[in-house]
């Protein structure tokens, strides 16, 4: 398995200290090159749960293991290694930084990754997503689809196992909603990496195989009469 | 991709910010750099000055004024020796604490102060004083690196030997005649009569040595230009014996016998003539290293002090404007740890930014400063005979580097903590 959670908690803390429960996973699973939507309403808890399986946050108990690398187990600095190595990561907008341009963005992700920074795989990588003419644009001088084609490519400089996008297409028009879908998917065919994407837009879903709502396996959700289920009907 | 570009993107990033950060360090620097070069050239040059001779002897009186006036011509003279204690002194044999008695001078040089020529400092001497190196190993030079002519000579008393910067400055050639004034400094005294005029045969390549700004002539040639014909004529004896001084004696001794070179000052200083003590006798080095290591030295660590401040509010300033920046750039850190980067690069980033902006400023302030020497180097060179180029880097100006790195790294450490601290679930949940 590409992607293993077991037991995963996670809450946060109200202003007034209580607790917050956002998840509470028993199980859940991912095979290589899996390609995998996953759904639910706003404020369930997906994006936490991406933080979580790419060690941004650390859950309050249970183990996420990555290719079978437990990461609640390691340092902050070896899951920050493990990230930059095994996981890519697209965000809903603004996921490219401001000063470098979109062939110096992508070599920032091999740069923090233990090989070398591999300026002719980045090239390419930009070519494959249809940039190969934009490799030395700003963010600032490019489109949001083309930032967002530019984050693709920057996810999958290290060659990583696993990509999680979040919302990726979510501020982009519906034309080239679909044509960022094609080319996550195409990519992380070519490059048999297994792919969880987060989407609110059912068009999308539609086409993957595989489709989970968070509320059906995450029990803070599923239990609206548990003692502080007060958090979870909002 | 190092660490380095990513923080010399970051400064880019903030263009206007980065360049007044960076250059309010350019300019603390370059004060620190121009303090350090003056100070460089100062202590150079006075000690270059102060080489020539073992002993300055001169009439009793402040050892400092003695050295100023006679190695650099600055202020007014000691007082007078009459020619005739010259002569004894000269001639005299020391008893020495060994037992031996002292071997003659190596060299023993009479110089006269008194008298210009458009402001530059009139010296009556004698052909030795050329013929004897003005340094270790360095001599005059007539005929090469730009020395002209040749040494004055004993029996033509009306010649003069110019120095390059005042030749140059008072556009004396070879051959030229000039009637220099009587006692410098004082533009009113105009002499009632015509002297006889002095001829240029000899201008010598530069020295670096106050000397190049002085004008030398023949040592007989100054004494009876400052003949005076008064109205109440004294005796013909009185004219003579008051009419032949020298200001000073500019004294070698043997180098390699150190008990004289120990002893003699002080043999020197308590000689009497006619039962009084007439001479005193200064190390030039000792007074200049007294005068450097005292007033300007001083002086020079209180602009120093200064210099400093001002390049550590520039410091400040980095401080403020990069922390200043850290909320916008919340997100962007975010985005590099999510993207692998540990807590302690992104600190990395933020520190080598801080470091990049102090030393990029530090070494435009260096090149601003020696710039500026470059500039004024030719203008210096000339009111003083100090030699000064542009590329007279001072050994002291190295410790700029390691300083300013310290420096960068202090003010660094705040905003680099922040962004050490940034929580990065957070700050890529809000957007930029
Ligand atoms: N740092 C935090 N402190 C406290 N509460 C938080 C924090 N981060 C998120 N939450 C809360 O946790 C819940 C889940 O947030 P999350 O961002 O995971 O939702 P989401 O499913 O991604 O929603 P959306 O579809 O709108 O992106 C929300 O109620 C949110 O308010
Ligand atoms: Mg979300």
């Amino acid at each position: 398995m590409v992607l293993q959670l077991k037991e995963v908690k996670k809450s946060f803390l109200e202003p007034d200290g209580s607790p917050l429960p956002i998840l509470d996973i028993p199980w859940f699973e991912l095979g290589p090159g899996e390609q995998m939507v996953l759904v639910g309403p706003s404020g369930c808890g997906k994006t936490t749960l991406l933080h979580v399986i790419a060690g941004i946050s650390r859950p309050d108990s249970g183990h996420v293991k990555v290719n079978g690398w437990d990461i609640t187990l390691m340092s902050e600095a070896e899951s920050d290694r493990f990230r930059a190595e095994t996981i890519g990561y697209v965000f809903q907008t603004f996921n490219l930084l401001p000063g470098f341009t979109a062939l110096e963005n992508v070599m920032l992700g091999m740069r923090f990754a233990r090989g070398r920074v591999d300026r002719a795989r980045a090239k390419q990588l930009l070519e494959r997503v249809g940039l190969g003419h934009r490799l030395h644009h700003k963010p600032t001088a490019l489109s949001v689809g083309e930032q967002q084609r530019v984050s693709v490519a920057r996810a999958l400089a290290n060659r990583p196992s696993l990509i999680l996008a979040d919302e990726p297409t979510a501020n982009v028009d519906a034309g080239h909603q679909q044509q960022i879908v094609d080319l996550l998917r195409q990519t992380c065919q070519e490059e048999k990496v297994a792919l969880l994407l987060v989407t609110h837009n059912m068009d999308v879903a539609r086409q993957f195989p595989r489709v989970d709502r968070l509320e059906d396996f995450n029990l803070v959700l599923k239990k609206p009469t548990k003692p502080n289920g007060a958090a979870a009907e909002a | 991709m190092s660490l380095w570009l990513i923080a010399w993107r970051n400064i880019q990033q903030r263009s206007l910010a980065s360049a007044l950060t960076g250059l309010s360090m350019a300019l603390g620097v370059a004060l620190v750099a121009a303090v350090l070069v003056i100070h460089g050239v100062i202590d150079r040059s006075f000690r270059r000055g102060a080489q020539g001779y073992d002993l300055v002897v001169g009439p009793k009186g402040s050892p400092l004024q003695l050295v100023l006036n006679t190695v650099y011509y600055l202020g007014d003279p000691a007082g007078k020796i009459p020619h005739e204690h010259y002569v004894e002194l000269i001639s005299h044999r020391f008893q020495l604490p060994d037992g031996r008695v002292s071997p003659p001078f190596k060299a023993a040089i009479p110089v006269c102060m008194g008298g210009s020529y458009l402001g530059f400092p009139l010296v009556g001497t004698t052909p030795e004083f050329f013929e004897l190196s003005f340094m270790e190993g360095e001599h005059y030079q007539f005929t090469q690196w730009g020395g002209q002519g040749r040494n004055m000579e004993t029996r033509n008393i009306w010649e003069a030997v110019v120095g390059p910067a005042a030749a140059k400055a008072a556009n004396l050639k070879l051959g030229d005649q000039f009637q220099p004034r009587h006692t410098r400094g004082v533009e009113e005294e105009e002499c009632p009569e015509e002297h006889h005029p002095f001829t240029v045969v000899g201008i010598f390549a530069p020295t670096g040595t106050p000397n190049d700004r002085a004008i030398f002539v023949n040592i007989e040639g100054f004494w009876q230009m400052h003949e005076h014909p008064s109205k109440d004529t004294p005796s013909e004896e009185q004219t003579e014996a008051s009419r032949r001084f020298v200001s000073a004696v500019l004294v070698r001794l043997d180098e390699s016998d150190p008990t004289l070179n120990a002893a003699i000052p002080r043999l020197i200083e308590d000689y009497r003539i006619g039962g009084v003590q007439v001479f005193q006798a200064v190390h030039p080095s000792v007074e200049v290293t007294k005068l450097l290591e005292g007033i300007i030295g001083n002086v020079q660590l209180v602009l120093l002090i200064l210099a400093v401040l001002v390049v550590v509010v520039a410091g400040v300033g980095i401080l403020v404007s990069i922390y200043n920046s850290m909320n916008e750039r919340k997100h962007d850190i975010a985005v590099m740890r999510a993207l692998g980067a540990s807590r302690l690069t992104v600190m990395m980033v933020i520190l080598l930014e801080s470091i990049l902006l102090s030393l990029g400023g530090g070494a435009v302030g260096v090149l601003l400063s020696h710039g500026l020497v470059g500039l004024l180097g030719p203008i210096i060179t000339e009111h003083t005979g100090v030699q000064i180029s542009a590329l007279q880097f001072q050994v002291s100006e190295l410790v700029l580097i390691p300083g300013l790195v310290i420096l960068a790294s202090i003010v660094g450490y705040l905003p680099a903590a922040a962004a050490y601290r940034t929580d990065v679930a957070k700050a890529l949940a809000a957007s930029p």
